[in-house]
């Protein structure tokens, strides 16, 4: 594995195994805040033989941690799903389950480590987002890592009683490029650590 | 009153009814239409493929067993009033009770049939949406190269929400992915402008 292909800044992605993951996976689901911002499912609890299996049946998906470069902790996965090979399209998920690590950059880090996997190794043209209104943080980091707004799906979520917009975000290969033209050998730019 | 509001009929227009439909018998149908590769993309969200009969009598059958066992999705065949042959689908693939909302498809074999039975087929189809399924929010597909479908949904009620750039690859070129949604209040405003 070309360990350099895998590391940023911060952060370095490596295989998720769901032998060795799914316990921490399944410890950080305590945490109901990360489980809203994560998923459209109702957040609720499962045990590591659970979060094991849906990582074990996973087929087509590309799926790794998140590993600190100072300390090697983990913190968070993310993931490449729902590919469509014809046009060349993906959807990516992020979760940083340590809260200790939430917004100073190391997700951003994560994503871009992974679109440069996309688009060089992959050879992928787009790559899909989801996200929740209230997310704003997640927002943000998507943004810097070189997705662009596409549209709102009005009030699409319910959730607190209340009814949330859910925001649709995507970056083409030619997007990227155009960054790492603006920002030459991205992988070595500086993050920002507030975000 | 609440009798009546009750035994209005759901599944029967002026022209067309919908019906439930057996994979075993109608497998070809379906076989013919996966030819288009925008059916194809709308009904089977993978890379297209033509399907044969016999794959597709296990598929419905799969996705019929499995719409039911879950409550999750609900497939109509629309044929015309007092003809056995299914012109045409509509379909809830993923009912998402949570959120109160849900995707929806439609489709015509026929160009013809479509530009008869549409109108009617996408009146039924939305009243059940939201009177029967009790929907907040209809959500439905469209590309960039699909005037007549684009046009149709809009008349429909349905607003442009998300526009993914490029997000389909069909005969050597890039398309826009349009995707529209429909509120029940929206449509609830639409239906008294009707009556008005």
């Amino acid at each position: 594995m070309n360990q350099k292909l895998f590391e940023g800044q911060l952060v370095r992605l490596i295989p998720l195994d769901p032998e060795k993951h799914a316990e921490k996976i399944s410890a950080w689901g305590k945490d109901s805040e990360y489980q809203r911002q994560l998923d459209i499912s109702p957040a609720a609890l499962f045990n590591t033989k659970l979060v094991q299996s849906w990582f074990e049946h996973e087929g087509d998906d590309h799926s790794f941690m998140i590993q600190t470069l100072d300390g090697d902790q983990l913190i968070g996965f993310i993931e490449l799903g729902g590919f469509d090979w014809a046009a060349g399209t993906t959807w990516v998920g992020i979760g940083i389950g340590e809260r200790d690590y939430r917004g100073k950059g190391y997700g951003t880090d994560a994503m871009k480590v992974l679109l440069h996997y996309a688009f060089t190794m992959l050879n992928l043209h787009r790559v899909n987002l989801n996200v929740f209104e209230f997310n704003r943080r997640a927002i943000r980091s998507y943004e810097k890592a070189g997705f662009k707004y596409e549209g709102t799906e009005r009030e699409r979520i319910f959730k607190e009683d209340r009814r949330w917009d859910v925001i649709d975000m995507g970056v083409l290969k030619s997007d990227w490029e155009l960054m790492q033209v603006e920002t030459p050998v991205s992988i070595e730019a500086p993050v920002e650590v507030d975000a | 009153m609440e009798n009546a509001m009750i035994a209005k009929s759901l599944f029967t227009g002026q022209q067309v009814e919908f019906s439930s439909f057996d994979p075993e018998k109608e497998a070809a149908i379906f076989s013919a239409w996966t030819a288009d590769p925008i059916f194809y993309r709308r009904m089977f969200r993978k890379t297209f493929k033509p399907l044969t009969e016999s794959t597709l009598k296990k598929q419905l059958q799969e996705r019929l067993k499995e719409a039911n066992d879950k409550h999750e999705g609900v497939y109509f065949a629309v044929r015309k009033i007092d003809s056995p042959d299914m012109i045409g689908l509509v379909w809830f693939p993923w009912i998402d009770g949570q959120h109160q909302t849900s995707s929806m498809g439609l489709h015509f074999g026929k160009g013809e049939d479509f530009d008869a039975f549409a109108e009617e087929t996408m009146k039924m189809a939305l009243y059940y949406a939201f009177m029967e399924l009790s929907l907040h929010r209809v959500v439905i597909g469209a590309r960039g190269d699909e005037p007549k479908w684009l046009d149709f949904i809009e008349q429909a009620g349905f607003l442009r929400e998300v526009q993914r750039r490029e997000n389909v690859f069909s005969e050597g070129r890039y398309y826009d992915e349009y995707m529209y949604a429909l509120m029940k209040s929206e449509w609830k405003q639409k239906q008294s402008e009707v009556i008005e």
